[in-house]
Formats: C-alpha cells, structure tokens, sequence
C-alpha cells in the first residue's frame, strides 16, 4: 500500500463519519422505525393486535421488574449454555478427532455432509416419546451448535499453513508441540466464528423449544401469552427477547475479541488483499 | 507546444484533511502532453503517482489546480480516456470471458454490434491473445492478463491511454515482452500515452519525455526529453551509451529527493 | 470456506466406496439391531421403510407435501428478492448503512419462530402468516451477507468502471454480481433457516404440512409413521442443501478459479 492510498483509505474512513456521527445516524435510524411503526399501527391495526410501541414499552419496562420475567430469561440462558457448551466441546472433539486422521475424514465426510442440513427440530417428535421438554431442548441446541462448531473446526483444520508444519517438524517439535503451537492456534479464530454464530442459534432453539414443546422460559412465556390473549404482554416479551439476543452477541464477541485479539488484527491485515 | 496539447495540468494539489492533521499528497503540479506523445512519469513509490494519475482519469476530485483534456476541464472520467491499472487481476471481471471484458465498454458506450465484435477481435489480435477470447482471465497468467487490460484499453480506442504501474507485478521476462508490446501499439494507434512506474530504467525505455516527480507530495522536480531512437529493442537500448547518460541523469534527479520511508507494496 | 469438506472426492469408485461406505454401514447397521425390535418407540427400519411408501407416496404428498414446498418456495423467494434489495442499498450506501445498523443488528439476532406468534395475533393463522414467518426468518443472513459482499467489491473494479464510463445499471450489475459469492453464502444459511421454520410454523399452527402431519402421527402414536416423516424432512434438508450446492457450483465457477480453488488450464 502506497503512502497515497493510505491516505485516501484515511480519507475515505473520515468521509464515511467517524464513530460518533455513525452512532447519532443510527440512533435516527431507530427513532424513525420508532415512529414509522407508532403510525402505522396507529393508522391500520386494532391496538388489539397490535399495539402500538408507546404501549409495547411500557409493558416492556414493567416486565423488566417482574420476577417471572428474569426466571424465564434465566432458564433459556441456561437451556442455551449448557447446550451451547455440550457442542463446543463435542464438536472440538470430534472435529480434532475426523481432521487431524485423513482416512478418517475421507471416510466420514459424506455423513458429515449428509446429516448436516438435516434441521435439528426433526428430533422434537421423536424425543418427545422419550425425554422431558427442557432436556430435549439442551439437546436441539447440542445438536444445531454442534454442527457449525464441527465444521468450523474442519475449515480451521484445513487451513492449517503446511510450511508452519514443516517448519515446527525441523525445530523437532513433537506431535503434542505441533498442536499447541501450530494447529491449535490456527482453528482458534475460527471457533471465534463459531462461537459468535453458536450464541444466536443457541438463543433461537432454547427460545424455540419453549414455543413448541412448552419447555420453561421464554419461549413458554411468549406463547402462553399468545394463548391467554395478553398481546401486548407478548409484544413486549418478543422485544425483549431480541434484547438478550443483542446481550448474548456483545458477550460473544467480547470474548472473541479477548480470545484472539492478536489474531484477528493480522487476519484482517491480511484478508483485505 | 500548447497549441497540439491534449492534456494539461495546471498547479495540481491533493490533499487528504484528518483530524489532527493535513498529509499533501499532490502539490503544484504542472505538466502537459502533447497529442501522440508517449510520457513516462517517475518517481519514488509512495510519492503520489497514483493519486495524480487518478485525478487525470477523473476518478478523484482535486484539492487545487485543474486538469484539461482536449480544453475541458476533468470533473469526472472523460470519454476517450483508457486506464490500465496496476492490479490486473481484480481490474478484470473475474466472471466475464476475456473477450465479455474487453468488449464491455463498447457495449456500454453503445458501439453496434458488428462493429464491436471487429474492434475486440482487433484488439485481442494486436496483443496476441487471438485464441484466448472465450478463456476467463483467472485462466490466464499474469502477463496475458495485463495485456487483456490492455486490449480493453485499445479497443475503446481513447485518445489517451493512462497506465499506473502496469508492468511492476509480471516476471522480468514478461515485463520486457509487455514494453515492447506497449511501444508497438502506441505506435500503431497512435495514441497518446501517460506511463506512471517507480522503475527508471523503465521510464527511459519507453519515454519520448521522462518526467520526474519528487517524493511525498509529488511535484515535477525534472523533465527529460529522451532523444533515443525511435524503434527500440530491449538489448540494443539498454546496452547503448546513450541510455545509460539519460539513466544515470533520471537518477540522480530521483535520488536527490528525500526519500521517506519506504511502505511496503 | 468453500462448499463441502470433501475435496476432490469425485475420483472414480474409490471415492464411490468412500462416500457411500459408512452411510451403508449405517444404514444397514439400523436395519440390522432394529429388526427385532419391540420397543414401540424405535420400531424396526423395515417397518418405517414400509410406512415411508405407504405414507408418503399416496394423496399425501399432494395435501401436506406439496403445501410445505411451495410455502417454502414462496417464502424462500421472497427472502431472497428483498434481502439482496436491501442488502445492496446498505452495502451500496454508507447512509443507508448507518440508519439502519442497529436495526438490523436487532433483526439478525431475534430467533426466527418468536415471529410466529406475532404474526398469528397480527395476521391471523392463515397461509400468509407461514409465507411471511419464513421470508422474515430467511430474509436476515441474505440481507447482511449481501451488503457486506456488496460493501467489499473492489475499489480497482469500481475505479475501472467508473473510467470506461460503464452506464449506471450496468455497474449496479457489476457490483451485485462481484458479490455474488457473499450473497450465496446468506442464501444458504437462509435455506436451513427457512426449512426449519416452516416446520415449526406448521407444527404450531396448521391443518396441513409436513410438520404439521409429523406432529400429528406422534400424537396419535402412529410412531413408525411419525419416523417415515423425520426421515421425509431429513431428506429434504438434504436434497435442498444439493440443489443449492449444485447451482451454487455453477454460478460461483469463476470464484473458485479466480481464488485458486481450481486448476488453470
């Protein structure tokens, strides 16, 4: 990169807005949907069905001080976590396990590539005669998280740099080395994808599991709302669902940031080639 | 000399403005070219080659100065103009065939059809990629893909051709074919040509004028005219005593500016 | 990250047998444990294969199949056309961008099915609630995968346009297609998200459909015709993935050569 164009990428970055001006865009971009939707509903819907965000709100902040609300939230966080946790250390293993052994992976990849599209909510009706609802849940998240981790580790595992490789085989380090030193470090920033990927699909299958089989939290509550004909209450839940969405994805990419901070800056400095 | 120029640049500056502080990267630049000539611009890398070169295509707004093209003023890229970038591989359209790219800017341009197809045969057949048309450029190697920019260049027949760059990321080998080609068709269509490169020996090589310009901000600091002969070949040119004054005048001209840092390309 | 783990796989019958071993071993091994089965709720492979045709190669497949594909098809279709709408304004325009970050920010994280009941209360529990819970669920991955393929087009690619003055829609053309790898991406992510939110909203809220008969079958402990529908739905997750894969392959041949993931001739 010439002196020049570095100073146009600068330039180009300045003309752009900086943070500051993105975020006072953004907030405009709210405050119009905001008030686009208010009229709308306003303008076409019964307040009904579906009510406008000035009595959404409201009920939205007095959920935030009931108790059922956080147990509810506390329950699909954990449904998602212990899922979530269930794949990552599945999925690590078995992907170090299929990607490290080449007959291995030759042997299992059109399985891999068969059972992979296959949506892991085809399990509820057949768990269903067997497990409880909460556990059936842990187990959808398992299983959807399951196979991005996997695949994520496979992906990273390929990328493995031969000449980094070879180079730890001629400084004599041994096999134990080689994965600490080369391996490990290469699938790391793709499990940063993967956790950052896991974390809402997680969300969604807890949140999910609730909504079809009843399982405790906020899936539940949402649809026994619906039930009960407390609109608005429900309303409120979907927008505070997105919410814990928009927490999970911060902590997400928090930890991802801290996990490879090192990493993703050379990544990037080398990506935008 | 003004009365044939086809491009003129009038104390031409850039300037990118942050916030803690304003980086020059073009001052008071001052050239025209004549209709037919062949330009060669050097200077160190980093100096604003490329900035410059952009302001010319129209492609980048100036801070100071204007830039006229047969009289009008550049404010956007004009008709007429071909550029060759030095990034050949992401200029073509990976997706397109050879001859799809060539022929894009005719379609564009609205050339019919039958005519379109004579230009783009003509072009490919000028730089030798006859029999390539129907291949994609990630077929090709790097040095027929630059020469399929270059078809694309000459097919839109400009009357200036701006080249940044273009011959720095072939093989030694490549890179002297592609010159020869270059001054084979300036020749033959009778263009007039504006050559931006950092390699001197280069400049001197395909130059009817060697312009120097200094490091960051660039400015002309030196002209050269080059009173080699006209029909060059890479062993005879190189090796005359001739060429080595001029290379040796060019050089010690572009040494003489500072040099910052070198970034790395 | 390129479409399948297996590389190079298509070399003969070796590859053959590798692909379809375990599979085989698989399946056989199911048939094989599960023959004596008595459990009802795993009932043995045979009696599902049975149950499979009896079930599904009947007037079923036109009053719960074919229902379930078109709401995809429709819905899928839909997510598509805005998503690469939107996706390119956004990606095209840094306004647009801003405005709606966070919004879209919050989109992409709420779960898909919570739309489910809010559309039911909004639009009621006709087909148009399933065509809208699926576009609203498919719409997300091909929006932001699209602006961010559309936001990365390279500048010389652009720069090059811009000089040979290529006409306004055919740049939006250029642009969108050099984004195409991104928006393949978002679409087939989009995919799994639309076929699982079909069956749950057929599981929720329906009288025909897939999901809605396998939910039906299991509450009426019709337990190997509720396997027969597992596996229906299995396959069809598989079959959508091929297809994609396989236009995906056509589409994107230039990407995979132009990145060197395939042999130059």
């Amino acid at each position: 990169m010439t002196t020049s164009s570095r100073a146009q990428a600068h330039a180009r970055g300045l003309a752009g807005g900086g943070i500051a001006s993105r975020r006072i865009l953004g907030i405009i971009g709210l405050l119009l949907a905001a008030v686009s939707y208010e009229a709308v509903t306003r303008a076409f819907f019964s307040p009904l069905h579906v009510p406008p965000l000035s009595a959404i709100l409201p009920r939205a902040a007095e959920l935030l001080t009931e108790a059922r609300f956080w147990t509810a939230t506390g329950r699909t966080l954990l449904v998602a976590a212990v899922g979530l946790l269930i794949a990552l250390v599945a999925g690590v293993v078995v992907g170090f396990a299929v990607g490290s052994v080449r007959w291995l992976l030759r042997v299992t990849s059109s399985t891999l590539d068969f059972l992979r599209p296959v949506p892991s909510i085809v399990l509820i009706p057949v768990l269903v005669l067997v497990l409880d609802v909460a556990q059936i849940t842990v187990l959808l998240v398992a299983v959807s998280c399951f196979w991005i981790v996997l695949f994520q580790v496979l992906y990273g595992l390929r990328d493995v740099d031969q000449v980094a490789v070879d180079t730890a085989r001629t400084i004599r380090l041994g096999r134990l080395g080689r994965i600490v030193h080369v391996t490990w470090p290469t699938v790391l920033p793709y499990l940063g994808t993967a956790l950052r990927l896991i974390v809402s699909v997680a969300l969604a299958l807890a949140v999910t599991g609730g909504l079809v089989m009843g399982a405790a939290g906020l899936g539940e509550l949402i649809w026994s709302s619906q039930e009960s004909g407390e609109f608005t209450g429900m309303y409120a839940l979907v927008l505070l669902t997105g919410g814990v969405g928009i927490a999970l994805d911060m902590a997400a990419r928090l930890a991802e940031r801290r996990l490879l901070h090192w990493h993703v800056a050379t990544r990037r400095e080398v990506a935008v080639r | 000399m003004s009365a044939d120029a086809l491009l003129r640049i009038v104390d031409l500056g850039k300037s990118y403005r942050s916030r803690e502080r304003t980086v020059d990267a073009v001052v008071g630049v001052d050239l025209t070219v004549d209709d037919g000539e062949f330009v060669a611009v050097v200077g160190p890398s980093g100096c604003g080659k490329t900035t410059l070169l952009k302001i010319i295509a129209g492609l980048l707004p100036a801070s100071t100065g204007d830039v006229f093209l047969a009289g009008q003023r550049v404010t956007e890229p004009p008709a007429d103009l071909g550029v060759v970038f030095q990034e050949y591989g992401r200029s073509l359209f990976a997706w397109k065939t050879v001859r799809q790219n060539v022929e894009l800017p005719l379609r564009s341009r609205g050339v019919g059809r039958a005519e379109r197809h004579e230009l783009v045969a003509e072009a490919l057949d000028a730089v030798g990629l006859g029999q390539v048309g129907n291949a994609y450029p990630w077929q090709l190697s790097g040095g027929m893909q630059q020469r399929v920019a270059i078809a694309r260049a000459i097919a839109y027949r400009p009357r200036l051709l701006l080249m940044d760059e273009p011959f720095s990321a072939v093989d030694a080998q490549t890179r002297g074919d592609l010159e020869d080609l270059l001054a084979r068709l300036w020749r033959r269509y009778a263009m007039t040509v504006l050559f931006v490169t950092h390699d001197i020996d280069e400049a001197v090589y395909l130059g009817q004028r060697v312009v120097v310009l200094g490091a960051s901000p660039a400015g002309v600091i030196a002209q050269f005219p080059i009173d080699l002969p006209a029909e060059r070949d890479q062993l005879g040119t190189r090796s005359c005593t001739r060429f080595g004054e001029l290379r040796a005048q060019v050089y010690a001209q572009v040494r003489r500016t500072p040099q910052l840092e070198e970034v790395a390309p | 990250m390129k479409t399948s783990v297996v590389v190079g796989l298509n070399r003969g019958a070796r590859a053959a047998g590798l692909a379809l071993g375990l599979p085989v071993v698989l399946f056989t091994g199911w048939w094989v444990l599960s023959a004596d089965s008595t459990n009802i709720f795993l009932p043995p492979l045979s009696r599902i294969v049975e149950a499979f045709g009896q079930v599904w190669l009947s007037d079923v497949f036109f009053r719960d199949v074919l229902p379930s594909l078109r709401r995809l098809a429709v819905g899928y279709a839909a997510a598509l056309l805005v998503g690469v709408g939107v996706g390119y304004l956004v990606g095209r325009w840094s306004v647009v961008r801003e405005l709606t970050g966070p919004i879209l920010a919050y989109f992409r994280v709420l779960p898909a099915p919570v739309l489910i009941p809010v559309l039911l209360v909004a639009v009621g529990i006709g087909d148009a609630t399933k065509l809208i819970v699926i576009a609203a669920g498919a719409v997300w991955p091909i929006l932001l995968n699209t602006a961010d393929g559309v936001r990365a087009v390279d500048d010389v690619q652009l720069d090059t346009a811009a000089a040979y003055r290529l006409r306004s829609w055919t740049r939006h053309g250029l642009i969108l297609r050099a984004a195409t790898p991104q928006v393949f991406a978002g679409a087939r992510q989009a995919l799994g998200i639309s076929l699982i939110v079909m069956v749950v909203s057929e599981m929720l809220m329906s009288t025909d459909g897939l999901g809605f008969t396998v939910i039906r079958f299991q509450r009426t402990f019709a337990i190997p015709q509720m396997w027969s529908g597992v596996l229906l739905l299995g396959l069809l997750g598989f079959g959508l993935a091929k297809i994609f894969e396989l236009i995906e392959r056509r589409a994107l041949r230039w990407h995979r050569g132009a990145t060197g993931r395939e042999e130059s001739w």
